[in-house]
């Protein structure tokens, strides 16, 4: 088993005694998972979608399963590829999403500790849902899957998602064997809510022109994903707000000369840090990443079931949740939202292959930027997976791409 | 014609003459792409209920322009008919979310980049679960009175409960026949092959079902008296998702494998569990389509597993094969579970898992895969 | 007795004479474009070669490959993957794991304990890394392929060509050349991505040792050496010529016919 989690160690012991805040949060996560195997305290995988706090609140170690491969690519950069061809090796098919792939791999390769239970919030998609149940499939460990109500609007909807979201309370009370504590839960969903406020903050802020940053603010992606509820998640996005404030009070800019504004409409390239940094050489910056918007009220902690009932409505509003369920129309509308707030120039949207509910309306994304005159490239490039589009091939298209925008 | 014979007809064409003349007499046809659709209650509406294909389509080039490669090619070359106006026998369009691909297509349709005849042109996405318990159950019910409520506001009817329930006889009296049909596949000699009952089946969702119900009884009186067929080299079971292309499993049978029985939404899945007529009508139809042989769309893996393996036995199969569109997600991680299932068997099923497109190409390359896989269950 | 197997690929047609249970003759010609022409001229060579002169001689002959179908002197015909089994098996029982490389497509077999067929996959979908992809790697270096197998045994250097497709990965190649990389470092570099397609699919049927190799690319030491430290195992090599395995496999099962029938005969004759 250690040798198998050899990587996540030995990323552990190199974190584990530092003082900045973004390193901080992921040695803390990292150091809560390694205890639980060792102490073997209840685990459970979690999708991104699936805010972790109603696990922190029972003392249960929840693992991101995205976040798990996320940590294991930066220090191997085949990390996701050998658990993707893992999947393909037990029969699971190419064209799935690669995250999905990955965290299946990662689990028959045993590079993940197994979990005493699997919970999803039932979004954002139909791999997910396989995902999971091929996880517990493979490990045998119980699976609870929120129903997602497709159409909030729908007389009834936040009912039912309500009453979901309270059985995903009680399936963690029943397979961790404690109750949970709602002045616990109070407690993690304030610090929570500090996160959020933080990372909206840190959004607003990204709407200057000239932008202070560029690209995707990471330290909010993960105290999402490792630290969400935790002061150690809440201390990394602050210390990345306050970093913002503070250029902007200098007047610095991510570069000296914006020449365009890039609306980046879909997550990050993991394995392609480069690629931001690539951009801002040619004098292009991005003040927008897709799952860095985070627009949400803040959870009401007065009652025990105010908080549920907030802390439901919010998962159906964060990131990747919002419109990865339900009709197209939300992800155009936030789309048109993002080039008008953060004054964006044009849209990339490095769509991931397996991203089929994104992919499956190109033609609507299309129709719409084509209707506002908004510059739109549409191009493959694979989140985890540098076998799809290489990183040159990456840079050949945005190049050609800026070029024409730059110019205009 | 036999009885048998015109059972055979519709899967040939999109439309046929039964809609046709449904049409000519001022009928409502309202189009659906999943079996989770509850097509009593579009047929207690007084319309006709009608499982869209994209049979006759060559090509998707129209259609790819809304998608992307990787939507599957079912999809495609169905919203390259929508688009090129095959489908303005429909007056709407009831959807749920199936899967990606198909919640995309419906985004597109509703978008209003296809060509329907009807102005305007119903839409409707039902809410349906994606498990079986007691909150959804509650939830579907709630799901199916607003299915219901907007099918009367939009085209001025009245569906009454009685209507409901003579809906419900009327198309739980379609599976018994349909199960009966199955009942003469357990034979050693079955006097059906799996071709012939693949076009019954998609004949049950292109015309009216009272007169598929009478054609059908009918030419299962035929069928006791047929000759069956013995001359095979296995008993198979055909499973996957959406298969309309009767010439798909004809290839499979001329090199000798006999389709026994299926795991197919448009065979058993479709029809295998009755609505309780005794109860509510809508609660009797929550139940059951929640609780019915699942689509891999349903997070129950490990009961679709069980009904699999029962089937195996019940129909003394000897191998399974699972056809999978291209990028069709859901068949995908099924697929792997079953093999892991199955493998774990203390004499597993011979299992294949082949891959297609929608248009039947490289005949030869599946002919390959489909005679190997027949040659290793040995006969 | 006398019987013949025929294997009609996309590339190449290859015919097996065995007598008594032993081969007598072989040969391996470059395909026609019409599968009924390649059977008959490889059959014809094989016939020749041991003084055959009429295929009235021949007991049975079992037709296999892409083009079996339209052999018309064959009396039946069964798949290749049946006949590459049955052939390896054959020449090495301890055989549990058959990569076949041919000219269009990848077959991996994986064998029983009794050498039957367990599973297998096939990937005919695209041409990466099959006998044509090779070819064209060959060319765009300037080499024939015999000489790219040997040169590549000499590579010091690790290269990556990371695609997937076959005509993006001889533009990789082609950019490799410009930038001056030795043609050993990139003739390995091909082998490896070859090699990385074939073990996905050798261990998505298990990769149970013994692992052989049939068809044409088996003669190429420098993918074998690749594939054998992929695999972490040695390849083992069958002692007859590996592109003949698929029609050996075939003339195995036209014996086997025979005697069945025979016995059935026997049994029908006894009976009476």
């Amino acid at each position: 088993m250690s040798d198998n989690l050899q990587i996540h160690r030995s990323v552990y012991e190199v974190l584990k005694g530092a003082q900045e805040p973004g390193p901080r949060l992921v040695a803390n996560w990292l150091g809560g998972v390694l205890d639980a195997v060792e102490k073997g305290r209840p685990i459970a995988y979690h999708p991104f979608t699936t805010f972790s706090e109603i696990m922190v609140a029972l003392d249960v170690q929840p693992i991101c399963c995205e976040a798990w491969d996320i940590v294991g690519l930066q220090v191997d950069p085949d990390h996701a590829i050998k658990s993707i061809d893992a999947a393909h090796e037990a029969g699971i098919p190419p064209e799935l999403c690669s995250f999905d792939k990955a965290i299946i791999g990662s689990v028959i390769r045993g590079t993940m500790p197994p979990p005493s239970m699997i919970a999803q919030s039932g979004m954002p998609c139909q791999n997910a849902y396989i995902t999971y149940q091929a996880v517990a499939s493979l490990t045998g460990a119980p699976l609870y899957v929120c129903d997602t109500p497709y159409d909030t609007d729908e007389e009834g909807a936040l009912e039912h998602w309500v009453n979901q979201y309270k059985g995903m309370i009680s399936f963690l009370e029943e397979y961790s064997g404690k109750k949970m504590d709602y002045d616990r839960l109070r407690e993690v969903v304030e610090e929570s809510n500090r996160c959020v406020e933080y990372w909206l903050e840190a959004t607003e802020l990204l709407k200057l022109k000239p932008v202070p940053h560029s690209g995707p603010l990471s330290q909010g992606t993960l105290s999402g994903m490792m630290g969400f509820g935790t002061p150690e998640g809440t201390a990394a996005i602050k210390a990345l707000l306050d970093e913002l404030k503070d250029k902007v009070a200098k007047g610095e800019t991510a570069i000296p000369d914006e020449k365009a504004r890039v609306i980046w409409f879909h997550f990050q390239v993991f394995w392609d840090n480069a690629l931001m940094s690539f951009m801002n050489e040619m004098g292009a910056v991005v003040p927008y990443v897709l799952f860095d918007d985070f627009r949400v009220e803040p959870v009401d902690t007065s009652t025990p079931e105010k908080m549920i009932r907030g802390m439901a409505w919010r998962a159906l509003q964060a990131p990747m949740g919002k419109l990865g369920r339900g009709a197209f129309d939300a992800f155009i509308d936030d789309l048109l939202y993002a080039v008008d707030e953060w004054k964006g120039d044009c849209v990339i949207l490095g769509a991931h292959p397996g991203c089929k509910w994104v992919t499956g309306a190109y033609g609507l994304i299309r129709d719409a930027c084509r209707e506002r005159g908004i510059p739109l490239l549409l191009y493959d490039v694979d989140l985890v997976d540098r076998r799809i589009t290489s990183a040159e091939e990456s840079r050949t298209r945005i190049e050609q791409f800026l070029t024409t925008v730059i110019d205009r | 014609m036999t009885a048998l014979e015109e059972l055979r007809q519709p899967a040939k064409t999109l439309t046929n003459p039964y809609i046709e003349s449904w049409k000519e007499k001022g009928g409502k046809v309202m189009g659906y792409y999943c079996t989770y659709v509850p097509v009593e209650i579009i047929h207690a509406a007084g319309m006709l209920p009608y499982r869209i294909r994209a049979t006759g389509s060559t090509s998707s080039d129209l259609g790819d322009v809304y998608t992307y490669r990787t939507m599957c090619t079912y999809c495609r070359h169905s919203l390259d008919q929508a688009m090129r106006g095959e489908y303005k026998f429909l007056d709407g369009l009831v959807a749920l979310y199936s899967c990606d691909h198909v919640r995309r297509l419906y985004d597109i349709w509703k978008a209003g980049k296809v060509q329907p005849s009807a102005t305007p042109f119903y839409f409707h996405f039902l809410s349906m679960p994606m498990k079986a318990d007691g909150e959804t159950e509650e939830w579907l019910q709630s799901g199916l009175d607003r299915f219901r409520r907007s099918l009367e506001n939009n085209f001025q009817v009245r569906i009454t409960d009685e209507a409901l329930r003579q809906s419900i006889k009327v198309h739980n009296e379609k599976r018994r026949l349909l199960k009966s049909l199955y009942e003469l596949r357990k034979q050693d000699s079955p006097p059906i092959s799996g071709t012939e009952v693949l076009e019954i089946l998609i004949a049950s969702t292109s015309m009216p079902v009272e007169e598929f119900n009478q054609l059908l009884g009918k030419a299962l009186e035929g069928l006791r008296g047929r000759d069956g067929f013995s001359d095979y080299r296995a008993r198979l079971l055909l499973g996957g998702g959406e298969l309309e292309d009767p010439e798909y499993v004809k290839l499979i049978e001329e090199l000798g494998g006999l389709v026994i029985t299926d795991f197919l939404c448009f065979g058993i899945r479709d029809f295998w569990d009755l609505v309780d007529e005794d109860a509510e009508p809508i609660p009797a139809l929550a139940k059951r389509y929640l609780e019915r042989v699942s689509c891999p769309r349903m997070i129950d893996h490990p009961r679709r597993q069980q009904f699999l393996m029962d089937l195996v036995k019940e129909f003394k199969i000897d191998g399974i094969i699972i056809q999978r569109m291209k990028y069709c997600d859901t068949w995908g991680g099924e697929g792997a579970m079953m093999e892991w299932d199955i493998k774990k068997e203390s004499s597993p099923t011979p299992y294949m898992v082949l891959e297609r497109e929608y248009l039947m190409g490289a005949v030869g390359q599946m002919r390959t895969r489909v005679q190997a896989f027949l040659e290793t269950i040995g006969r | 007795m006398i019987v013949a197997g025929c294997d009609v690929g996309s590339t190449t047609g290859k015919a097996v004479i065995m007598k008594d249970g032993a081969i007598d003759s072989y040969t391996i010609i470059p395909c026609k474009p019409r599968p009924e022409e390649t059977a008959r001229i490889a059959i014809g060579e094989a016939m020749e070669k041991v003084g055959i002169s009429s295929l009235d001689e021949l007991d049975y002959i079992v037709g296999t490959g892409y083009g079996r179908m339209k052999i018309p002197f064959a009396n039946e015909n069964i798949s290749e993957i049946t006949c590459h089994g049955v052939g390896a098996y054959w020449l090495s029982p301890s055989v549990r794991t058959i990569i076949d490389i041919g000219g269009q497509d990848l077959k991996v077999i994986g064998l029983d304990e009794n050498g039957k067929v367990a599973e297998f996959v096939m990937n005919d979908k695209c041409a990466a890394g099959t006998g044509r992809y090779l070819e064209n790697q060959a060319r765009a270096l300037g080499l024939a392929l015999e000489e790219l197998s040997t040169i590549s045994l000499e590579a010091t250097k690790e290269l990556v060509i990371s695609s997937q497709c076959s005509v993006f990965a001889e533009s990789e190649v082609i950019t490799l050349v410009n930038e001056g990389e030795g043609l050993a470092d990139i003739a390995n570099a091909i082998h490896t991505s070859i090699a990385s397609r074939l073990l996905t699919l050798v261990r998505r049927v298990g990769a149970r040792k013994d692992i052989t190799i049939a068809g044409g690319c088996a003669k190429n030491a420098g993918l074998i050496d690749v594939l054998g430290k992929g695999l972490g195992s040695d390849i083992v090599r069958l002692s007859e010529d590996p592109q003949i395995i698929g029609a050996l496999g075939a003339a195995l099962l036209a014996a086997e016919r025979l005697r069945k029938s025979a016995s059935a005969k026997e049994q029908g004759a006894s009976v009476n």
